[in-house]
């Protein structure tokens, strides 16, 4: 059940039944973590699945509104029935990226201590923690985002008829930087324990933000003018606006430019403040 | 009944007091619960205008509505802080010692914690409803009477959130995850309280006069207060069915208890 290489210490990475990787090349380090963090929750498929009804019941509740409010009619670049498509989407979309583990349970590593030996560790923490976060991501892509996808389009909600083949390659380019964008404000969110001591404050201002500046319930370009301009150049549209307006041709190049820019400015700061916050780490006792 | 309350008050107090030590973290939620109530509201509110109004509802009157559902929401988050984080009692075995205790193990529950850091959501619903309801000129002529209507209104969505929130703890004692279910029962009714029920088709609006009611804890009262169709008296119906719901609730409370498996961790 539980396969290891024998030439590796077994306590790499704490996921159940995993197999680590043959050779040292990093880039296979990584992936593991990710596979490893992707399995893990394979143990809680079932419990997930009631929380998917919940988001389920998110998806209805906004579909039945914009139905309501919108009907036969156009709102900026939408049309009653796409407003209704981009909340099935965006519902979808939100797993991949906004509900991540809250701080990728760096808290934890933290507050016990452990994190010093996660350091500590011959390949560099914050890839190895973002990998971590990918797999995560992906996990809530299959049992998530997977499911949901299934239940809208069996109420015909899901826009399929909107996705062509050309455009699958900059929906999944979309989807990859949505990703980094959420696993990377979940590992800034983790690490803000290094000065908080709990992540539960910064969490809670994420999620806040998020429900309003990521555009997951009220699209960007149906804002008010001057905030539309604002909301595309934040980092928040690329966790759900970019990928959702995407898929059903509503994008702007604007979007694409902050959020490239603002996966390597997120990065570049999730790197520098692991440096503070390591000149911080203090161990105690043995 | 009696001792039962005697039980709670010592024991929040003493917790309330325990609390209140750490007032630099009282003052931070409260912050940071600022900041998601506005983004909330101010995600409703952009959705209304923007749609010039839901089915004859403004837009200051969907924010009295919200205030409504912020502020009993808020009741649970506050004094059944406990039994929104039921999880661990069930999976660390924490629960097996409240089962030694001489009292209602319901009350021994809920007595253990008076969560401060959620008032924001009471203090915050309560300021949205006296924004939306001086705009609205509902405390013109009969600022009494409103107010006691909103009171009310706040007291009856209590009773539904504490049924809400007792009844998916409860579950746990079947399931053991809590959390998981708690976007089903709890969250995502309590989105779909905040805007007018009469948008959502029949399935969804049966569900929120029956399974889940919470249409009594903010709809119904905000159509009393607004003059939208029921009189006063629907107010009282809107107390019995929270008391009913939280009396079926703890019903279910019990049953589960009767059925409870320790984890043995």
């Amino acid at each position: 059940m539980f396969r290891t290489h024998r030439r590796r210490p077994s306590i790499w990475y704490n996921s159940g039944s995993v197999t680590l990787p043959r050779g040292g090349r990093t880039t296979g380090v990584f992936f593991f973590v990710a596979r490893a963090s992707f399995r893990k929750n394979l143990a809680y498929v079932g419990a997930h699945m009631a929380n998917n009804a919940g988001s389920f019941l998110f998806g209805l509740i906004y579909i039945a509104l914009w139905h309501a409010a919108a009907r036969g009619r156009t709102l900026g670049p939408f049309h009653a029935h796409e407003l209704v498509n981009y909340i099935a989407l965006s519902q979808a979309v939100l797993w991949v990226s906004v509900f991540l583990p809250s701080g990728l349970d760096m808290a934890q590593q933290i507050r016990t201590g452990s994190v010093a030996m996660e350091m500590a560790r011959p390949v560099p923490y914050v890839p190895r923690m973002l990998a971590a976060g990918v797999g995560e991501a992906f996990y809530n892509l299959v049992f998530r985002s997977g499911p949901l996808v299934v239940a809208f389009t069996l109420l015909g909600v899901f826009p399929w008829a909107a996705f062509a083949m050309g455009k699958g390659l900059m929906v999944a380019v979309a989807l990859v930087m949505a990703v980094l964008t959420g696993v990377l404000f979940q590992y800034l969110i983790g690490l803000s324990a290094f000065w908080t001591v709990e992540t539960r404050w910064a969490r809670r201002l994420f999620l806040g933000l998020s429900v309003f500046m990521s555009g997951q319930l009220l699209p960007i370009p149906l804002m008010p003018h001057g905030l539309e301009q604002v909301l595309t150049w934040s980092p928040f549209q690329t966790l759900v606006s970019l990928p959702v307006s995407t898929w059903l041709g509503a994008e702007r190049p604007s979007a694409w430019v902050a959020g490239a820019l603002w996966v390597l400015l997120l990065y570049l700061g999730a790197y520098g403040l692991t440096r503070r916050a390591q000149r911080r780490l203090e161990v105690q006792g043995g | 009944m009696l001792d039962g309350w005697r039980l709670y008050s010592a024991m929040a107090r003493m917790t309330l007091m325990a609390r209140t030590s750490y007032r630099a973290n009282f003052w931070l939620s409260l912050f940071f619960n600022l900041i998601m109530v506005t983004g909330e509201l101010a995600v409703t509110l952009l959705i209304v205008h923007r749609v010039h109004g839901i089915l004859g509802w403004t837009t200051y009157q969907v924010m009295l509505l919200y205030g409504l559902t912020a502020a009993s929401g808020g009741v649970f988050r506050v004094f059944l802080s406990e039994l929104h984080d039921f999880d661990r009692y069930l999976v660390n075995g924490e629960f097996d010692a409240i089962l030694t205790r001489p009292a209602h193990t319901w009350i021994t529950v809920v007595s253990r914690s008076v969560d401060l850091d959620q008032m924001g959501w009471v203090i915050e619903g309560v300021a949205i409803m006296a924004v939306a309801g001086s705009i609205l000129g509902l405390f013109r002529h009969h600022a009494l009477i409103a107010g006691a209507e909103l009171a009310m209104g706040v007291l009856a969505g209590s009773l539904v959130w504490m049924a809400l929130v007792t009844a998916v703890a409860a579950l746990g004692f079947f399931t053991t995850r809590v959390d998981e279910m708690q976007p089903m029962v709890l969250y995502g009714p309590q989105t779909a309280a905040t805007f007018p029920l009469s948008a959502y088709p029949t399935t969804l609006r049966t569900l929120f006069y029956t399974v889940l009611p919470v249409a009594f804890g903010s709809y119904v009262p905000a159509l009393v207060v607004l003059h939208k169709g029921p009189g006063p008296g629907a107010l009282m119906l809107c107390l019995g069915a929270g008391l009913l719901a939280l009396a079926l609730a703890l019903w279910f409370w019990q049953y589960g208890v009767r059925h409870y498996t320790s984890t043995g961790t």
